[in-house]
């Protein structure tokens, strides 16, 4: 038994091309769960670790940051998620990096069989002052199924 | 959607979007659950409409359903500001806008907003400045055209660009 569309002038009981079908069971689909917003906010005093450079004669704090989603389904679900306005005006999809000879910022996703973990990792010349980093997350019942 | 903020300063940390959730759903949860607390909005069936766009009632709604086309329900959020909540479901209102006290939505000033984002722009445009700065310093090197004078001049700007 299975259900097929075929697409306008198809017929959907003998056609077995997948271009000319709208759907099909005989393929697997990914299927919707949630979609949300997450917005990451680290202070630049909570530094992890900071160093002197000679050139250019500077300080470096490099900064560490994680918030979670529990998605609570108890195996590692497919997933995509996106980091907004960084570059300013655009969407990356995660992971996210960005390097120059001194400066790195790096923004990942990352899933475990209960977490979804949304992290930033950067270094910058600063040690005060908040820095936020804004990502979008979709979530599907899927299995990932590849670990 | 379900929206979570933070217990202590009420910053908006997160949200699951949609109108209706799932069991699942419910039981997510974002950030630390003895740091963040959630608010659910619901959205309810609120006017019945006809074909022709004209309002009909609850039960004409029910008796037409699914046998005549065009007939439909228009959905609005319970909250005191549903105009906000459907700016927040589209994403024309950005999250960090916002931050919620004691249950309610209030705006954050002009200057949080401004700090925020000059906060990032900062960021991003420091980094681009000295990665352009070192790519242009390594081409004229290559071609022996820069002088110890100009190499000084090309050090102090970065300094003053991470002194920023």
């Amino acid at each position: 038994m299975k259900l097929v569309i075929a697409k306008p002038s198809f017929d959907a009981l003998t056609e077995v091309d997948p271009d000319n079908l709208q759907f099909s069971s005989e393929y697997d689909t990914l299927k919707y769960q949630t979609k949300g917003t997450i917005t990451l906010t680290i202070n630049q005093a909570n530094y992890y670790y900071s160093e002197h450079i000679d050139f250019p004669d500077m300080w470096l704090y490099y900064h560490y940051a994680y918030i979670t989603v529990d998605h609570n389904l108890g195996y590692i679900p497919f997933f995509t998620g996106y980091t907004l306005d960084n570059p300013i005006g655009y969407a990356s999809v995660a992971p996210f990096f960005e390097g120059s000879f001194i400066g790195f910022i790096l923004a990942n996703i990352y899933a475990d069989t209960t977490k979804l973990y949304f992290m930033v990792n950067f270094v910058s010349g600063q040690n005060s002052g908040n820095v936020s980093f804004d990502f979008s997350y979709r979530i599907f019942k899927n299995e990932l199924d590849i670990i | 959607m379900i929206i979570f903020y933070s217990k202590q300063t009420g910053e908006i940390v997160g949200t699951i979007d949609g109108r209706i959730h799932t069991e699942e759903q419910l039981n997510m949860w974002i950030g630390d659950k003895n740091e963040t607390e959630r608010v659910i909005i619901n959205w309810k069936p609120k006017r019945f409409l006809d074909e022709n766009d004209n309002e009909i009632t609850e039960a004409k709604f029910k008796q037409l359903r699914g046998k005549k086309k065009g007939i439909r329900a228009v959905w609005e959020p319970e909250h005191e500001n549903p105009l906000l909540i459907k700016d927040l479901e589209t994403h024309k209102v950005n999250l960090g806008k916002f931050k919620i006290i004691k249950g309610k939505f209030e705006k954050k000033s002009k200057e949080e907003i401004d700090n925020k984002k000059k906060s990032m722009e900062t960021l991003q445009k420091s980094q681009e400045d000295r990665a352009t700065l070192v790519i242009d310093i390594k081409a004229k090197i290559k071609d022996k055209d820069i002088s110890v004078e100009e190499r000084l001049d090309a050090v102090a700007t970065l300094l003053d660009m991470t002194s920023r």
